[in-house]
């Protein structure tokens, strides 16, 4: 569906890369990583709307080089912050992107606009949740076989945002459509993603099954002279113990003096970005 | 490319800008042709009329059909939906183009009209310079696509009103300068189309590489 090859793109204080990436076919890909840390730029870049420096980037199997609408025909789009005519009602914008691509369905969007009963007055006058169900419905509206999701959630509330992710299982449930989305919100991924992509400095630590990221990480807490033993990816000093995450299996901690909780993949991004940094929270 | 231009026409369409920009157009011949006849200072007006019509009323059709808010669909909407950039840029400049064409003719039809009154029917000469003027006014504000939506409102509108300034002020010297090194206009028209047309093609190209 989405392969990545050693996309690389640089600015004056900031390098993303080199990435490579697999996104398969009936996949929910979530992209995690704080702020700065090239999420958008890689998302930016796998639309085209940022030259690489290198690499390459391939969709359905064909490149923008020389099938650039006809890939595009095929995703939808959203960006972080509204990007349509703000003075337009949504159904005026409807008109518009209706004649943008050739598999607009009508159907899918009208029962999406009365699930999530849209008002009919200008996008700007519609909450920011509002905004940005209407963003979720229009690039649902297209029959497209890849979502690229730019903080879709941010701004919503619990039952709208839980509706969405509802909807995007039940889009790629055929198994033949993938989501690729960025987000800060973790447990998001952990309620829907298939695979996590941990992306920090520019550089992709880990692209993993969410499966395979709950068997490998664990949190472990203890005293510290059972915890300094370890070899842990991050440690983090309480007042009366400390933590680290742990990646491998459970079984090789069994001897040692330390209590196992699973990792969440807030938990996961905390620990690595902090790396061995410790800091004493009281 | 059709379907860009569709698309285009039917934004245009949605957001009703015509009809306001043509209001906003008359507003700004009113306060033209106020000062003109509250001064009554610059007659005749052949040598000034057209040329700054022309210019002057590219502007609130571009600011109106063309007014995004702050939503820059030309580096966000537009590349994000199925069309290439090229078709994108060159989509925009045609409707650009068509609206220029529009002014020129209105602009004329204007001259015309009010001629018995301040003497502004332009002579040949003069309609070739108001041609090359408004194009070159064209092709410079068209590098606006590479700001963002509010900028780019705020750059038209200062260009509008440093327009109306200045023909109210220093234009027919600027106009009349122009006349007395290009004699015929003809010469003025082309070399401003053809530098018109450079920048649009510089333009192009950084649209094509650049960052969106």
């Amino acid at each position: 569906m989405l392969e990545i090859n050693q996309i690389e793109k640089s600015y004056p204080k900031f390098h993303l890369g080199p990435v490579d990436l697999t996104l398969p076919e009936g996949y929910i890909m979530g992209l995690v990583g704080e702020n700065g840390a090239g999420k958008s730029t890689l998302i930016y870049t796998i639309m085209n709307l940022l030259p690489p420096k290198s690499g390459e980037v391939s969709i359905f199997g064909m490149n923008y080089k020389e099938n650039e609408v006809l890939i595009k025909e095929h995703i939808g789009f959203i960006y972080e912050q509204s990007s349509f005519y703000e003075n337009l009602t949504p159904s005026s914008m409807a008109r518009l992107l209706r004649l943008s691509y050739k598999n607009w369905d009508d159907a899918t969007y009208r029962r999406l606009m009365e699930q999530f009963s849209i008002a009919e007055k200008p996008l700007k006058k519609l909450s920011k949740g509002q905004r940005a169900t209407y963003h979720f419905i229009a690039a649902l509206s297209h029959n497209a076989r890849l979502l690229i999701l730019d903080e879709p959630t941010s701004g919503l509330d619990p039952i709208v945002r839980r509706e969405l992710l509802d909807e995007l299982r039940r889009y790629v449930e055929p198994g033949n459509r993938s989501v690729l989305f960025s987000t800060h919100i973790t447990s998001d991924l952990e309620q829907v993603a298939d695979l996590i992509t941990f992306i920090h400095k520019g550089q992709v630590l880990f692209s993993k099954d969410v499966e395979e990221l709950r068997e490998s990480y664990h949190v472990v807490k203890g005293a510290k002279e059972a915890i300094d033993t370890l070899p842990l990816l991050g440690k983090q000093s309480k007042r009366t113990h400390v933590q680290g995450l742990y990646e491998g299996e459970r079984g090789d901690l069994a001897d040692a003096q330390v209590e196992l909780e699973p990792a969440s993949l807030e938990d996961i991004m905390f620990f690595m970005k902090r790396g061995d940094e410790h800091e004493q929270i009281s | 490319m059709s379907r860009f231009l569709k698309l285009e026409g039917q934004t245009i369409k949605e957001k009703g800008a015509i009809k306001k920009s043509l209001l906003i157009l008359l507003f700004y011949y009113a306060i033209y042709m106020g000062f003109l006849v509250f001064f009554n200072s610059i007659t005749p007006q052949s040598d000034v009329f057209f040329p700054t019509l022309s210019t002057l009323s590219l502007i609130p059709f571009l600011t109106t059909i063309f007014d995004d808010d702050n939503t820059s669909p030309l580096r966000r909407l537009l590349p994000s939906l199925p069309f290439t950039r090229s078709d994108i840029f060159l989509g925009r400049s045609m409707i650009k183009v068509f609206i220029w064409l529009s002014s020129l003719v209105i602009s004329y039809l204007f001259s015309l009209l009010v001629g018995p009154f301040i003497d502004s029917a332009p002579k040949l000469p003069i309609v070739y310079i108001g041609i090359g003027f408004s194009f070159l006014f064209l092709t410079i504000e068209h590098l606006s696509i590479h700001l963002k939506g509010r900028v780019t409102t705020l750059i038209r509108g200062g260009l509008a009103g440093g327009l109306l300034g200045m023909s109210m002020s220093s234009g027919m010297y600027l106009f009349q300068g122009i006349r007395e090194t290009f004699p015929s206009g003809y010469t003025f028209m082309f070399a401003s189309l053809i530098v018109g047309i450079l920048l649009t093609l510089i333009n192009m190209r950084i649209y094509q590489r650049r960052a969106l």
